[in-house]
């Protein structure tokens, strides 16, 4: 039973999205009723997950799927960040559309089958299932990023992701062929066996999960991968973008993080390289986003820096004892703050996202301080000041560090993300330090804006109620 | 054996839930329409009156208890625990803060009711009663609170209120400014009351940072951490409750509105001190020498403050440097292990200061904001209820027997001639005097000869009742709370020092009987002397006289304010503008510029980078690729 309980909220959305696709064919449902029922289906989806909540690691459907897919507590926060965002895009997606005439139906049947396909990324302990999961959700996204189809920006945003995403899906192809050829399975467990009885990585095994890594540091658009994160996350709509930065890679941290703690020998053979690119990530990151005139880019940027975090938070899982629950805090906390911040520009942004620069910010306390407020509470979440839920984040990986004696990475962190106040603070400097020029109406409907204030309430709810699971 | 009481976290919560949404409500319509004063006013008064009648249960329910289990004590909920540091915002009622509850709830509210009246048609009313609510609130806080840390709290807050509240009418830049002294002189104090602390967890608070752990800790102590812990500690006592030398906020906090300097003079803030010192009686116990101290400074401080006091023109200066003359008894008192002397007199003067600030208030109030005492005069007529009440709360003041201001205060000197301190005794007696003088003095120029200002005279008038019926019950306190802690020698029990024994370490001098008749009848020679001249010379409407030599010195305060202006303020802002001129910007700014320059330069580099060809893009990631090959080839090997 309670293997059919975990796949539940997969399933749910599933049936919505095929539902969605399936009423697109009537003339009578518009784009609106589409927003709501992708909210109706996440938000049950949500709840169904909470409801099942955390309970032993069940191997779900061991017969059917022989061990393909793995559910626990760390699964279970990755989907509930998930279902969060996809509930949180359909929002502001809701108001953004009013503006931007170019959505139709299946733009919320595509996000909620890219959200499925994250579900199940982070439900899959095994290779082939992996990749079947990260192409869904990969094809989907495509899709979403160009779904502008008379927006120059937003195709040139799709060819060079598709082109990337290619490359780097190549590799993790050759990588599960390499594993296969080294332990004789693509299943997490066997070749955690594999490992056990040799105590240290073949040559084989290390050229595999080498691809496999360079697939998914791809993914999370670590340093050197990170080129086309800023270009492609331009071109997004900002809904979409926000959608991507969030629950895309929470997916593919999870993917990450399961690969990474299958065993001890796998963990530590990777440490030394990941603790280098931790580093790398968090200060090119950095230098990339301080050059950004445009926020989104700017924000594309940072997701990096927050990249690197959460590779100092994979340097430091045990994989002994892996339960994965600073890397779900971490990224629930990331969610929130960047979910907020899109929300906010998708009612804001007006009309083809005219509104882009930090200069088009200027003013903005003056003219609407409460959304100004909550912005300024999305970003210092981010920079990790307390009492936000991005300083709690912040707090548990920096302090998983020490405990794992990764002095350095902690020491580097911390410097990072005072490195990241410069863009942080430029948009709360625009907002607040200069006089209003522009009269900044909000367009669409106010559902985005109540969405943006619940996202608030959120910041201050998971930071000072942190569950860790 | 302690008792737990999950209702003691109510009792600072209530006026702090008044506060906020007292605040919120004034926040939101303060640009447009005001709400109705009635619905603050019936908002503000809630809390302090249910909190006054928890109170009353703590009370009751302590005194069902025996006397030496009387600890009632509530864990809200853990604040933080780093290292040995375990701090829980928690709560213990004993005696003596059960006492300090009452009254403080108790005034606090009869207060609150007298500025309905006073406050009404002033437009940031909603604001002002949200700050008495926090006001209030905080001072609870100080008093329930169950160790050092929670105590701050609260004491950080009365220093809040009271910056806010004294600066108040901030149309008015002197206003301003006697807030900001009164926030800066009780920095200097808290930094005192910060160290102390910090020594006492350095010394001994690794076995629990809360008062009983603390109590049972103490023989841990050495004696010159001790002597340092409560100098320190001292020294914040000192600021909060206007001691030699930093008193000098006080006679300025007067800027305020008058129900607010009733409030820090009477029930909140100064009373803070001596509290903590009562607080801390198990440390001060345990260095007498620290005491002594103590003791001396507060006598040499009700000393100044009345020679200050004798000379003052303004009816609430008056008031205040009695205020501070009356706290130097009471730390007299705590410094010489005095400590349910001490805790008396301020409980007593409570009462009958609070009676004094509220009716100088009705009479400000009456006069239309006349606060010259040589430009009242004969107003006994005009307001009987103020005049007779007030006259009550002079003679307590005074210390005249039966009225209850002359058995603390006499007990607190009888103490001092007990433990062998005469010269504090002496000191005692002739402020006693000088009290009685200064007070009848304001009396006879403010009700009794002729009016001085005959238009001001024709218009004074009787307060509406909501102000008069607090003064009214305010004099039944101030004429019979002496009869609570009646010495034997007049058939009493000592009650209030029975009953505060058990919080107390507290040594009882023994000494004959003669010696307290003596020292008793002594005193009210002084205070009989003082009324005796303060009448000759002004009962029968003396003119205004000009000060010259002493008097001009006293009038002037002994120029104490322009010395530390000189010695202090002017250097440090010199100090401040030599920084920020020439160390600022040629020192610090370079390092920060540079910093941020090469940041800026390496951002432009990397943006570069992105030239937004795929091709480029996948360059990068085949020469990332290489590189980390190159790297794992090397580690394989």
């Amino acid at each position: 039973m309670h293997d059919f309980l975990s796949l539940l909220p997969l399933i749910i959305i599933t049936a919505g999205a095929v539902l969605l696709m399936l009423l697109s064919t009537f003339e009578k449902t518009n784009v609106e009723t589409a927003s709501y029922i992708s909210m109706g289906f996440y938000g049950v989806a949500f709840f169904v997950q909470l409801v099942i909540g955390c309970g032993p690691e069940v191997t779900i459907f061991d017969q059917t799927f022989n061990g393909m897919l793995v559910a626990n507590n760390f699964s279970m926060a990755a989907g509930l960040v998930i279902l969060g965002c996809g509930f949180f895009t359909s929002v502001s997606g809701h108001s953004y559309f009013k503006v931007n005439q170019f959505c139709t139906l299946e733009f919320y049947s595509i996000m909620m089958f890219a959200s499925c396909g994250m579900i199940l990324l982070t439900l899959a302990h095994e290779l082939i299932s992996a990749f079947i999961a990260i192409e869904i959700m990969s094809l989907a996204i495509y899709i979403l990023v160009g779904y502008d189809r008379q927006n120059v920006k937003a195709s040139e945003a799709i060819l060079k992701y598709l082109m990337l995403g290619a490359f780097a899906g190549a590799f993790f192809t050759m990588g599960t062929a390499l594993i296969f050829g080294a332990a004789g399975s693509t299943k997490f467990m066997a070749i955690a066996a594999a490992l056990n009885m040799t105590g240290e990585i073949s040559p084989l095994l290390l050229g595999g999960s080498f691809f496999i890594l360079v697939a998914l540091l791809f993914k999370v658009a670590a340093f050197p991968f990170h080129a086309w994160v800023i270009d492609v996350y331009d071109g997004a709509a900002a809904p979409v973008t926000g959608f991507m930065a969030t629950a895309l890679k929470t997916a593919a941290f999870a993917l990450f993080a399961n690969f990474l703690a299958m065993n001890n020998v796998m963990h530590s053979g990777w440490v030394t390289f990941l603790f280098y690119l931790a580093i790398l990530t968090m200060f090119g990151g950095n230098l990339v986003a301080i050059g950004q005139d445009n926020i989104k880019r700017m924000l594309a940027a940072s997701g990096i820096v927050h990249s690197g975090y959460l590779l100092i938070a994979l340097v430091a899982l045990n994989a002994e004892q892996f339960s994965g629950s600073v890397i779900a805090y971490y990224l629930a906390a990331y969610a929130v703050g960047t979910l907020g911040i899109f929300a906010a520009l998708s009612y804001l942004s007006g009309e083809g996202e005219r509104r882009a620069d930090f200069a088009d910010f200027k003013g903005l306390a003056k003219v609407h301080p409460y959304s100004a407020a909550a912005i300024t509470v999305f970003l210092l979440s981010m920079a990790g000041i307390p009492p936000t839920a991005g300083f709690m984040g912040k707090f548990y990986i920096i302090t998983s560090a020490f405990n794992e004696g990764q002095v350095t990475l902690a020491v580097l962190g911390v410097v990072s993300s005072i490195l990241s106040m410069w863009y942080y603070l430029r948009l709360i400097i625009n907002m607040y330090f200069h006089e209003a020029t522009d009269t900044f109406e909000i367009q669409g409907t106010p559902l985005a804006t109540a969405g943006t204030f619940a996202l608030v309430f959120c910041v201050f709810a998971i930071a000072l109620y942190p569950v860790v699971i | 054996m302690e008792h737990s009481a999950n209702y003691l976290g109510l009792i600072p919560l209530l006026p702090l839930t008044g506060a906020l949404v007292i605040g919120l409500l004034h926040m939101m319509t303060c640009t447009g329409k005001p709400l109705p004063e009635k619905l603050y006013s019936t908002l503000a008064c809630i809390g302090p009156l249910l909190s006054f009648f928890m109170a009353l249960v703590v009370f009751f329910h302590l005194r069902d208890m025996a006397p030496e289990d009387r600890f009632l004590s509530h864990i809200a909920f853990t604040w933080f625990a780093i290292g040995d540091l375990h701090v829980d915002m928690g709560f213990l009622a004993d005696p003596l803060s059960a006492l300090m509850l009452i009254f403080v709830s108790f005034i606090g509210s009869l207060i609150h009711i007298y500025s309905i009246g006073y406050m009404a048609g002033d437009e940031n009313y909603g604001k002002f009663f949200a700050y008495l609510n926090l006001f209030l609130g905080s001072m609870l806080i100080l008093v329930l609170g169950n160790g050092p840390v929670v105590m701050f709290v609260g004491w950080e807050g009365v220093g809040l209120c009271s910056y806010l509240l004294i600066s108040f009418y901030t149309k008015d830049t002197d206003n301003v400014l006697a807030g900001n002294k009164a926030f800066i002189v009780n920095r200097i104090g808290d930094l005192g009351f910060v160290l102390g602390m910090s020594f006492l967890f350095w010394a001994i608070g690794s076995g629990g940072f809360d008062y009983l752990s603390l109590k049972e800790n103490t023989h841990l102590l050495t004696p010159g951490i001790g002597f340092a812990v409560c100098l320190l500690l001292f020294v914040g006592a000192c600021g909060k409750s206007a001691q030699i030398p930093l008193y000098v906020w006080l006679p300025d906090a007067m800027a305020g509105p008058t129900p607010v300097s009733a409030l820090i003079h009477a029930a909140t803030m100064v009373t803070a001190g001596v509290y903590m010192v009562a607080r801390f009686s198990f440390i001060y116990a345990h260095v007498p020498a620290a005491g002594t101290i103590v003791a001396w400074v507060g006598i040499l401080t009700a000393l100044l403050s009345a020679i200050f006091g004798m000379f003052q023109k303004d009816i609430k200066k008056i008031l205040a440097y009695s205020t501070v003359s009356q706290l130097g008894y009471m730390f007299a008192g705590v410094g010489l292990a005095a400590y349910s002397a001490g805790i008396f007199h301020v409980f007593t003067h409570a009462f009958f200061k609070a009676l004094l600030f509220l009716g100088a208030g009705s009479v400000i109030y009456a006069l239309h904001h006349q606060q010259d005492i040589w430009k009242m005069g004969g107003l006994k007529k005009k307001m009987p209820t103020t005049y007779a009440t007030m006259l009550i709360g002079a003679l307590a003041l005074a210390g005249c027997p039966p009225f209850s201001g002359f058995f603390s205060k006499d007990e607190i000197l009888f103490s001092a001639l007990a433990s062998g301190h005469p010269g504090i005794w002496f000191i005692g007696v002739t402020v006693a005097g000088m009290t009685a003088y200064y007070t009848f003095r304001m009396i006879f120029l403010v009700f009794h000869g002729k009016p001085r200002d005959q238009e001001a005279y024709d218009h004074a008038h009787e307060p509406p009742p909501v102000m008069t019926v607090p003064l009214i019950i305010l004099a039944a306190g101030a004429a019979f709370a002496g009869v609570l802690n009646l010495p034997g020698i007049f058939g009493g029990h000592m009650s209030v020092s029975h009953w505060l024994a058990p919080s107390l370490v507290e040594h009882h001098p023994h000494a004959s009987v003669w010696v307290e008749l003596f020292a008793m009848l002594a005193s009210i020679a002084a205070v009989v002397v003082g009324i005796t001249i303060a009448y000759k010379k002004f009962s029968q409407g003396a003119e205004e006289p000009v000060f010259t030599g002493f008097a001009k010195f006293g009038y002037h305060k002994f120029y104490v304010d322009e010395i530390y202006n000189a010695v202090f303020v002017q250097p440090y802002k010199a100090i401040g503008s030599l920084i920020s001129r020439i160390f600022e910007p040629n020192v610090t700014d370079i390092h920060v510029k540079l910093s941020t320059w090469i940041y800026k330069k390496c951002g432009k580099g990397f943006k570069v980078l992105q030239v937004g060809y795929v091709r480029v893009y996948a360059i990068y990631m085949v020469i990332g690729l290489s590189l980390m090959s190159f790297f794992l080839s090397q580690s394989i090997n």
